[in-house]
């Protein structure tokens, strides 16, 4: 599940789990009906068999390591204790059994709250951002962990997250949640390639949108052409109720020359400044004012080889499919 | 006459049962505090607020009005007053009274105190207990209960000092029969009307001391996070 915080991904986790009730509508698992409010049917949690994943917290601070683990393990002490070791070795945290929770770090912590999770053999496995408070080595190693789990077991895992990268590198399929709705479904990379919804776009981290009116439609050619009010740019054509329109932009779908294009099969050639360079991460970003500043990556050798400096003069390079209407 | 003499003729029942009715009390404001606290910080009952109004009364309330509220309550010729009777126990003018007036004087500190540490506690805990299989027994026992445990300490450290000092409601309920149920509050007030300077000052130092010991002890309990 995907999307802005406040969208209502946790608050669904929360109806599932039964630590919040619907007030209409149905819940199953399987097959299993855990809530039906026409029918009158409200498992409570204990009874769920699910495990939950928190953002922060849960791993109970008043009880060492193997304690959490087992504490939902049926049978003696001594059982639980057994089964919870067996856990731990299969996490490969079994040093920490006898340690206070309050001595572990962030990444050991969640793989106890997982232990602790799998250990009771739930029917489905709920994680809230559960790597939302960590690092970015410690995220990975955690991301393998959990791909373990999901390959090993034949557990369902509902995982909530506002990070594209987490939804890419873990799911199968991806609920996209606006404001309490789903605003679209499917396999991630379709569903991130090219989003339809303004959040979810710059969620998903498409750096220019304009507001732009149009000026003149093709349907016959599939394209319209905008005023973004400095330039006008031709975009793919999608009938569209208003005159206004935001257009989404890729930086990585931006060409950039520094001679003037001639012969190419773009339908959007635009003269502008570089106005400004940035390094963000691995790559470079280009700003350039064609009337309306865009922003396109290139790469810091590309720079390098075309010795760009802030005051050229450039041409940006852009199809008219890269441009895209948002709802 | 050496100190250890005088020290003997000295009358230490008023320390004694100041002490053998505060512990009392206090035990007793635990085990009901720590239920209705439970019961006012996790539950959405009717008349909860009713109920959190009627437990901060004693509070409130000028301690003399709260004992006679009590007096007229419990004494013999009220219904309540009437019905322990046939057990043979009497609620006025007798130690139990004193227990009583110095349990209803503490629990709101304690209901209080305890209904905010367990609302501290982060739901969360909690609610991965009740995942994991717990029953709402086993959650309050292994979760709720040790995680306020450092908060009710200073809660029950607090009752015991208000059961100890109580004057106002126990004088009213229990009166002031000495050697019967005359506590060191109402001794102190007996003692300097009836000119005795010296017995008082001992009281007063006596139980000036154990103020401070609760106060350094409350400290101590409360300044160390346990989390």
């Amino acid at each position: 599940m995907f999307g802005p915080s406040g969208s209502g991904k946790s608050t669904t986790l929360q109806l599932i789990a039964g630590i919040a009730t619907p007030d209409k509508g149905r819940v199953l698992v399987n097959g299993q009906t855990l809530f039906d409010s026409a029918n009158r049917v409200n498992r409570p949690m204990r009874e769920r068999r699910i495990g939950y994943l928190f953002q922060q917290l849960a791993v109970f601070p008043h009880i060492d390591v193997i304690d959490n683990v087992a504490f939902g393990i049926a049978g003696s002490k001594n059982t639980a204790r057994k089964k919870a070791g067996e856990w731990l070795e299969r996490f490969g945290i079994s040093e920490l059994a006898h340690r206070d929770p309050s001595s572990i770090s962030g990444g050991e912590k969640q793989r106890v709250a997982l232990a602790r999770a799998l250990a009771i053999n739930p029917r489905l496995l709920l994680l809230d951002e559960p790597l939302s408070a960590l690092d970015a080595t410690t995220k990975r190693k955690l991301i393998e962990e959990i791909r373990r789990v999901d390959e090993s077991s034949q557990i369902p895992i509902i995982y909530v997250t506002h990070d594209q990268g987490e939804a890419i590198a873990l799911g199968e399929s991806v609920l996209v949640y606006e404001r309490g709705r789903i605003i679209a479904d499917g396999q991630p990379l379709d569903v991130f390639s090219q989003p339809k919804s303004e959040t979810v776009a710059s969620l998903s981290g498409v750096e220019n949108i304009f507001t732009g009116r149009i000026v003149e439609q093709h349907p016959d050619r599939g394209t319209m052409t905008c005023e973004l009010g400095g330039c006008r740019i031709d975009v793919g054509f999608a009938p569209a109720q208003e005159n206004i329109v935001r257009i989404a932009i890729r930086a990585g779908d931006i060409l950039l020359s520094t001679i003037e294009p001639k012969g190419i099969s773009a339908r959007n050639t635009l003269e502008g400044k570089l106005r400004a360079i940035e390094s963000v991460s691995h790559d470079v970003h280009a700003i350039v004012d064609c009337g309306v500043d865009f922003r396109v990556t290139i790469t810091p050798h590309a720079q390098q080889e075309l010795g760009l400096e802030v005051g050229n003069t450039v041409w940006l390079i852009i199809k008219s499919h890269s441009c895209y209407l948002l709802r | 006459m050496s100190l250890a003499e005088s020290l003997q003729q000295v009358d230490w029942f008023p320390v004694r049962l100041s002490f053998e009715v505060a512990i009392i009390a206090t035990a007793i404001a635990l085990v009901i505090g720590v239920a209705i606290a439970w019961l006012l910080a996790r539950k959405n009952i009717i008349g909860k607020e009713g109920i959190d109004a009627l437990i901060t009364l004693p509070l409130v309330l000028p301690p003399t009005v709260l004992g006679y509220y009590l007096l007229v309550l419990l004494s013999q010729r009220s219904p309540l007053g009437r019905f322990f009777d046939t057990f043979g126990i009497r609620l006025t003018f007798t130690v139990t009274a004193a227990i009583i007036a110095a349990t209803i004087h503490a629990l709101p500190l304690m209901v209080k105190a305890v209904r905010a540490s367990f609302e501290d506690i982060d739901r969360t805990f909690e609610h991965s207990a009740r995942l994991l299989g717990s029953s709402e027994w086993r959650v309050f026992w292994r979760i709720t209960l040790p995680l306020a445990k450092r908060g009710i300490l200073a809660a029950t450290v607090l009752a015991f000092a208000r059961a100890l000092g109580d004057f106002g409601v126990t004088i009213m309920l229990a009166g002031n029969i000495p050697g019967r149920t005359q506590t060191a509050a109402v001794a102190i007030y007996d003692a300097v009307q009836s000119g005795r300077d010296n017995y008082a000052l001992l009281l007063v130092v006596i139980i000036s001391v154990l103020s401070v010991l609760v106060l350094y002890t409350t400290n101590k309990l409360s300044s160390r996070r346990l989390y």
